[in-house]
C-alpha cells in the first residue's frame, strides 16, 4: 500500500515536469492501526483520507507540487506508534494524522510537542480524525495538534437537543455507558444535557468493556427505573448485545447512541434497532444535491457510498486542504506554522454545514446529524432494508460546548 | 573462548551501532533491547524456576507506571533524582508488586499457577481504566525527561545508551544471580521441589523472593519503555504484552542464558520492520513461531549452539546438510510469501475492488518488485511449484540422512554379532 501510494506520489510528481525541483515536497504521515482486529475500525477513516488527499492532488497539490502520503502501522500501541512517528519523521514527515485510539494519539501529540520543542522549524503538525477522549481538548491540548472530531460533550449535547426538538426525549432518562473514560465522559455528558433539557435521570450504570454477554439484567433495571429514553455511548459489541437484549424484552424505550452504525452492526441487531437514534458527524441524506454529488463522487472512486467515519475522513482531509490552499506558494518551502495558523482561520464548507478550528483549544466547531434507524432511509446499509434516515442537523454554534478551561495553550 | 568473543563482537556493534544507524532505527533497537530485558527476567522465573507465568505484563506495567510517576514528580520538582536512575524506581516498585502476587500465586504449582498469574493481571487490566488518576486513564500519563550534567536526554543516542546501559547491568546481574547457591536453589525448584524441602528449605519463601526478583527485572524493563518514551498507558497491562514475552522466551529457548534475549531481539526488530513492508506482518510471526515451535523446539539459542559444535567437532556432514536445506527454505518462503501477499493484496484492499469494477479487469499487482496478474494461471502455479519442489527437496535430504542414521545403528550392530 505504502509503494503503491508513492509510486503514484512520484509518477503525478513526474508529470508535473521538472520546472517545480525547487519547491519541497509536502509529506504526509497516515499512523494508524492497520493489523490485528482495531484494523477494522481505522480502515474507514483512513479509506477517507486517501479520497480526500487524491482530491487535493488532483486540485493541485501544495506548493505546486503533489502532496505526499505514506501510511505506518502503529500496531494499536501507543509505544509503537512512537517509534513509528520517529521513522515517519525520519522520512520527511511534516504532517500526519492519526483517528482511532485515543491513547496511540495521545502519545503522538505529547511526542510531536516535545519535538517541536526541540527542533524549532522543523515542526510537526497534528491532525487527529478521530480519537474522541475529551483530555486531547482539554488538559492534553497543544498548539500543534488538531482535534477534527466530536467528542462526547458534543454529541451527547447535539443529540439530546435534537431528540427534545423532534419530541423523543422522555421526560425520564436512562444513562448506560462503558466503565472507562470515555464511558465516564458520556455519562457526565448525558447527565448534564439531560437536565438542560429538562428532563431527569431516573439511574444511570457503568458496566465492563466488551466483557458482557447478557444485558437482560441491565434492560431489567431500565423497565424497573420507568425510564422512557434511554442514552448510550456504548460502541461495539457492548451496543449490538444491548439493542438485542431491548428487542427480546419487548419494552418500549427511545434509544440514543453513538455507534450504531459501525460496519455490520445493523444487520446484527436486526428488526430490534428500529427507530433507534444515532449521533454522527456526517449523514449520507444531508446537503440535498451537494451532498448526492460528494456521495456519487466518493463511491465513484471508492468503490462504495461513504459509511461510518469514511466522511470524518474525508472533511478532516478537505479542511486541512482548506488551509493549504489559503498559504500554497510555488516554489517555497514547507512551511508547518504557516500551515497551523492558517488552518486556525480554515473552514471547509461540508454538504451538511461548515467546519471550523476554535482558536482556544483546536477542536473543530462542526455541525452534528441526527439519525433514526429505519426502512425509509435513502441509503441502506449491511445488505438489510434498513437505513439511517436523517432526522435533523445540528448546527455548529448549537452543538459547541465551551473550551475547557483546563486547556492552557503554549503559542509559539 | 569463542563465547567471549561472541559476547565481545555483540557488545562492539551495539555500542556502536549510533554511528552507522539513523535516530529512528536506533529507537527500534531501544524497544528491542528493552523487550530483550523483559524476556530475560521472565525466563528467570519460567526457564530456570519452571514456573510459568501469563501475567508478565502486570509486573512490567507496574515498573512503568512507577517510572512515569517518579519523571513526573522529578520534572515539577517534588522530588531530586538523577535522571539516569530514574528506571531503578521500576525495579523498586515491580519487587514490591511481584512479592505481593507471588505470595498467592506460588502457593499452587503447574497450569494451576499460570492461571493465578493471569488472573492476577487480568484484575488489574480491568481495575486500571477506572483507577485514572493513577493509570491515566486512556490517554495515559506523559512526563518529559529531565536534563542532567551535561546530558540533556533529548537525543535518541542518550536514550539508547542509558537503556543499553540498564540492559547490560540487569542482564549481568541476572547471570551472577545463576551463579550463586540461591541461583542454584531456583533450579532446584524446577527439578524437584519436593527435594528441596526435605533439604529444609522453605519451597514457599523461595518461590516468593524467585518471583520477586523476575517481577524486579521485568519493572526495570517496563520502567525503561516508560523512560524511553515519556509516557505510559494501562493498555500495557494487556495480554498482548504478557504474550509476546512468552513467544520471546521460547523462541529464542529457555534452556539457554541468553536464549531469551535473543528472542526478544529478533522479534521486536522482526515486528517493526515487516509491519512496514506488509500488514500481514502479524500472520507471518505466527507462522515463524509455529515452525520454529514444531522443527526446533528448543529455540534459536540452541541451533546457534548446535551450529558451532558441529564446527568445533568438523562434523562437515551436518553442517553441508544445514547449507543444503537452505535452498529448499528460501523456495517455501518466496513461494508462500507470494501466494500470500497476492491474495492479501486482491482481497484486502478497497481500491483493487473499486478499480476491478471500473475497468472490468483484473489488473496486476505487484510483489517482490514483480507483477503478478491474477488471472493468469503462472501467478499461481509458479510459487506452488516453488513450494512443493522445496518440500521434495527437503524431503530428498531428510531421507537421505536418515537412511545414512540407520546404516550406523546397522554397523554398529555388527560387532555385537
Amino acid at each position: 500500500m505504502k509503494k503503491f501510494l508513492l509510486t503514484t506520489a512520484l509518477t503525478a510528481m513526474a508529470a508535473f515536469g521538472s520546472s517545480a525541483a525547487q519547491a519541497e515536497q509536502l509529506k504526509v504521515a497516515i499512523i494508524e492501526s492497520f493489523s490485528g482486529p482495531t484494523a477494522q475500525t481505522a480502515i474507514p477513516f483512513v479509506e477517507g483520507m486517501r479520497y480526500g488527499f487524491s482530491k487535493l492532488n488532483a486540485q493541485g497539490g501544495f506548493n505546486g507540487e503533489p502532496i505526499a502520503v505514506v501510511e505506518y502501522d502503529a500496531l494499536n500501541q501507543p509505544a509503537a506508534a512512537s517509534e513509528k512517528l520517529k521513522s515517519a519523521i525520519a522520512e520527511g514527515a511534516r504532517i500526519v494524522f492519526t483517528s482511532t485510539n485515543s491513547a496511540v494519539a495521545a502519545q503522538l501529540s505529547e511526542d510531536i510537542r516535545k519535538y517541536n520543542l526541540r527542533n524549532k522549524g522543523k515542526e510537526i503538525l497534528l491532525m487527529m480524525a478521530g480519537s474522541e477522549a475529551f483530555e486531547l481538548v482539554a488538559e492534553k491540548c497543544n498548539f500543534w495538534a488538531f482535534k477534527t472530531a466530536s467528542n462526547p460533550f458534543i454529541r451527547i449535547k447535539a443529540l439530546v437537543a435534537a431528540m427534545k426538538d423532534t419530541g423523543k426525549l422522555g421526560s425520564k432518562v436512562y444513562s448506560i455507558n462503558q466503565n472507562y473514560s470515555y464511558g465516564v465522559d458520556h455519562e457526565r455528558a448525558q447527565a448534564a444535557s439531560v437536565a438542560a433539557a429538562g428532563s431527569k435521570i431516573v439511574g444511570s450504570t457503568l458496566h465492563d468493556v466488551s466483557k458482557i454477554q447478557d444485558f437482560s439484567p441491565y434492560i431489567a433495571s431500565i423497565k424497573a427505573s420507568g425510564a422512557d429514553t434511554v442514552l448510550s455511548g456504548n460502541w461495539g459489541n457492548d451496543i449490538i448485545l444491548f439493542m438485542r437484549a431491548l428487542g427480546d424484552s419487548g419494552i418500549k424505550v427511545n434509544v440514543g447512541n453513538t455507534s450504531l452504525d459501525t460496519t455490520g452492526a445493523v444487520s446484527a441487531m436486526g428488526e430490534a434497532a428500529l427507530g433507534a437514534l444515532l449521533v454522527k458527524l456526517y449523514n449520507l441524506e444531508a446537503g440535498g444535491e451537494a451532498g448526492k454529488a460528494f456521495a456519487e463522487d466518493f463511491k465513484s472512486a471508492i468503490g462504495h457510498y461513504p459509511y461510518n467515519e469514511e466522511p470524518t475522513g474525508v472533511f478532516s482531509t478537505l479542511l486541512l486542504g482548506a488551509a493549504l490552499k489559503a498559504v500554497s506558494k510555488p516554489n517555497a518551502k514547507v512551511d508547518t506554522l504557516q500551515i497551523a495558523l492558517a488552518l486556525e482561520d480554515a473552514s471547509y464548507e461540508t454538504p451538511a454545514g461548515s467546519w471550523s478550528i476554535r482558536k482556544d483549544d483546536h477542536q473543530v466547531i462542526l455541525p452534528v446529524t441526527v439519525s433514526e434507524i429505519s426502512k425509509d432511509a435513502r441509503y441502506k446499509v449491511d445488505g438489510t432494508d434498513m437505513g439511517f434516515k436523517l432526522l435533523k442537523i445540528v448546527s455548529p454554534e448549537d452543538s459547541a460546548v465551551p473550551a475547557d478551561p483546563k486547556c492552557k495553550m503554549q503559542r509559539p | 573462548m569463542l563465547r567471549l568473543i561472541t559476547l565481545a563482537l555483540v557488545g562492539a556493534v551495539l555500542i556502536a551501532a549510533p554511528l552507522f544507524l539513523e535516530p529512528h532505527s536506533i529507537g527500534v533497537l531501544t524497544t528491542a533491547l528493552i523487550a530483550a530485558l523483559f524476556a530475560m527476567a521472565f525466563n528467570l522465573l519460567s526457564g530456570r524456576a519452571g514456573m510459568l507465568s501469563f501475567g508478565h505484563a502486570a509486573y512490567f506495567a507496574i515498573g512503568g507506571f512507577a517510572v512515569i510517576h517518579t519523571m513526573q514528580a522529578v520534572e515539577s520538582g517534588a522530588i531530586w533524582l538523577p535522571t539516569p536512575l530514574v528506571p531503578l524506581m521500576g525495579g523498586v516498585a515491580g519487587l514490591i508488586g511481584g512479592l505481593g502476587a507471588g505470595f498467592f500465586a506460588t502457593r499452587r504449582s503447574g497450569v494451576y499457577f499460570s492461571m493465578v498469574t493471569l488472573a492476577l493481571a487480568e484484575m488489574l487490566h480491568a481495575l486500571a481504566p477506572n483507577l485514572g488518576g493513577f493509570f491515566g486513564g486512556e490517554v495515559g500519563l506523559t512526563s518529559m525527561r529531565m536534563p542532567w550534567l551535561a546530558f540533556d536526554y533529548g537525543s535518541e543516542n542518550q536514550v539508547y545508551f542509558t537503556v543499553l546501559a540498564w540492559t547490560v547491568f540487569g542482564i549481568a546481574l541476572l547471570y551472577a544471580y545463576n551463579q550463586t547457591l540461591f541461583g542454584r536453589l531456583t533450579v532446584g525448584l524446577r527439578e524437584s521441589e519436593r527435594r528441596i524441602s526435605f533439604l529444609g528449605y522453605n519451597a514457599h519463601h523461595t518461590k516468593i523472593i524467585v518471583f520477586g526478583v523476575s517481577a524486579m527485572f521485568s519493572g526495570i524493563a517496563g520502567g525503561l519503555l516508560a523512560f524511553a518514551t515519556e509516557s505510559m498507558n494501562y493498555s500495557m497491562l494487556g495480554m498482548g504484552m504478557s504474550a509476546s514475552v512468552v513467544l520471546h522466551t521460547f523462541v529464542g529457548g529457555s534452556t539457554v542464558f541468553l536464549g531469551p534475549a535473543l528472542g526478544a531481539l529478533i522479534f521486536a526488530l522482526f515486528g517493526s520492520l515487516v509491519s512496514d513492508l506488509t500488514k500481514n506482518w502479524l500472520l507471518y510471526q505466527g507462522i515463524l513461531f509455529v515452525l520454529i515451535m514444531m522443527f526446533m523446539g528448543d529455540g534459536l539459542a540452541m541451533l546457534w549452539i548446535r551450529i558451532v559444535n558441529e564446527c568445533r567437532s568438523r562434523n562437515w556432514d551436518a553442517l553441508r546438510q544445514r547449507v543444503l536445506l537452505l535452498i529448499p527454505g528460501l523456495l517455501i518462503t518466496v513461494g508462500a510469501i507470494t501466494i500470500l501477499e497476492v491474495t492479501s493484496k486482491i482481497l484486502d484492499q478497497q481500491q483493487y475492488a473499486t478499480s476491478v469494477a471500473r475497468m472490468n479487469a483484473w489488473p496486476p499487482v505487484s510483489v517482490f518488485g514483480v507483477s503478478w496478474d491474477p488471472t493468469s494461471a503462472l501467478t499461481w502455479l509458479l510459487p506452488l511449484v516453488a513450494i512443493l519442489v522445496g518440500i521434495g527437496f527437503v524431503y530428498l535430504i531428510l531421507a537421505r540422512k536418515m537412511q545414512q542414521r540407520t546404516g550406523t545403528i546397522i554397523m554398529s550392530r555388527e560387532p555385537a554379532r
